[in-house]
């Protein structure tokens, strides 16, 4: 499998390549995204039953699941480019990661500011220190810190090491943040879904959760294959392929 | 279809703040990040075609120095400059 695979893998870790296959993909990637997102929030709510325990504010949990869960597949993408990054010495590593940690960051925040805003009336409180909520503030900061570092450091290959590191070392966080609910005794919530196990909610309401979080996911690919392109047009700008392209744009009169 | 009326849908059974406070941000802050994006995307095609003009413009220059004295003149002396140490 490999051996068919990897020439065309390859193919488009070159940065031309990859800069014309992204243009393609984006906007079919922001039209599912607003596709799902729309059907998603219709059934979420307009359609979907009120909650027994908590009432209507349990609505909260079709931005709350599905940004949390992508604050922590964003992590270990940027954890998986790094490596790639590390091992094969790809240019199109770095861009990913550095292309996906603003989105990350936007997820993480969400995830903490809509968990306030469902914590402060079912939990009386906005914010406590157990272990679920402090290790997603820890992973907030971990993408401050590596969006902070890439963006202070002058020499780009050096700054995509330095990141790489922070992505990979700060990748630890992401599962414990998964089975804190398991392993210590929280005040948030066990899972919503578990592996193998029946969800322990109603269809209606764990339909509008998963069409939220595939837009989610569709989103952050449009904005991620978005952003690697604006990057390349800083950091390609010397190649002639990239040159040839923006003149031929430029000169048909769309920018 | 859950609600009775449009003022139960938007009072959500008296979470409103909660509810809508935590939609609200979240489709605020993805506007936020598809503007900027679309932005950053502007300012980096225009600063890449200012730096394709420059330095298509003074290629010509060296290329053929006697059409100097119709570019800019800081351009122009440069071109002079280069032309001085050559000339033996």
């Amino acid at each position: 499998m490999s051996k068919s695979l990897s020439p065309r893998w390859f193919y488009y870790a070159a940065p031309q390549n990859f800069f014309h296959l992204s243009a393609q993909l984006w906007p079919w990637c922001a039209g599912v995204a607003v596709a799902l997102g729309l059907l998603g929030l219709y059934l979420g709510l307009l359609v979907a039953p009120v909650d027994a325990q908590q009432g209507e504010a349990y609505r909260i949990i079709f931005v709350h699941v599905p940004a949390s869960w992508m604050s922590m597949v964003i992590y270990m993408a940027m954890a998986f480019w790094s490596i790639m990054g590390l091992v094969f010495n790809t240019r199109l590593s770095a861009l990913m990661t550095r292309a996906l940690a603003p989105t990350g960051a936007m997820f993480a925040f969400i995830s903490l500011f809509s968990g306030a805003l469902w914590g402060k009336p079912m939990w009386g409180t906005w914010w406590v220190w157990d272990a679920r909520l402090t290790s997603e503030l820890l992973l907030f900061f971990l993408y401050l810190g590596y969006i902070a570092l890439t963006s202070a450091i002058e020499d780009s290959k050096k700054g995509d090491r330095a990141g790489a590191l922070i992505a990979v070392v700060g990748s630890v966080n992401v599962p414990i943040i998964y089975f804190s609910v398991k392993w210590w005794n929280t005040l948030h919530q066990g899972s919503s879904i578990t592996m193998g196990q029946a969800p322990s909610m109603a269809q209606l309401m764990l339909w509008a959760m998963l069409l939220m979080a595939l837009s989610f996911w569709a989103y952050t690919l449009a904005v991620v294959f978005y952003r690697v392109r604006v990057m390349m047009l800083r950091r390609e700008r010397q190649s002639h392929w990239l040159r040839a392209w923006v003149s031929e744009q430029s000169a048909g009169g769309h920018t | 279809m859950h609600w009775s009326s449009w003022q139960a849908f938007w009072d959500m059974g008296g979470y409103a703040l909660f509810v809508w406070g935590s939609f609200g941000v979240t489709f605020l802050l993805i506007a936020l990040e598809v503007w900027q994006a679309r932005a950053s995307w502007r300012e980096e095609f225009a600063n890449l075609t200012d730096a394709i003009h420059i330095d298509n413009s003074l290629q010509e220059t060296l290329v053929q120095p006697r059409s100097a004295a119709t570019l800019t003149p800081v351009v122009a002396a440069k071109t002079r400059t280069e032309q001085d140490v050559q000339t033996p």
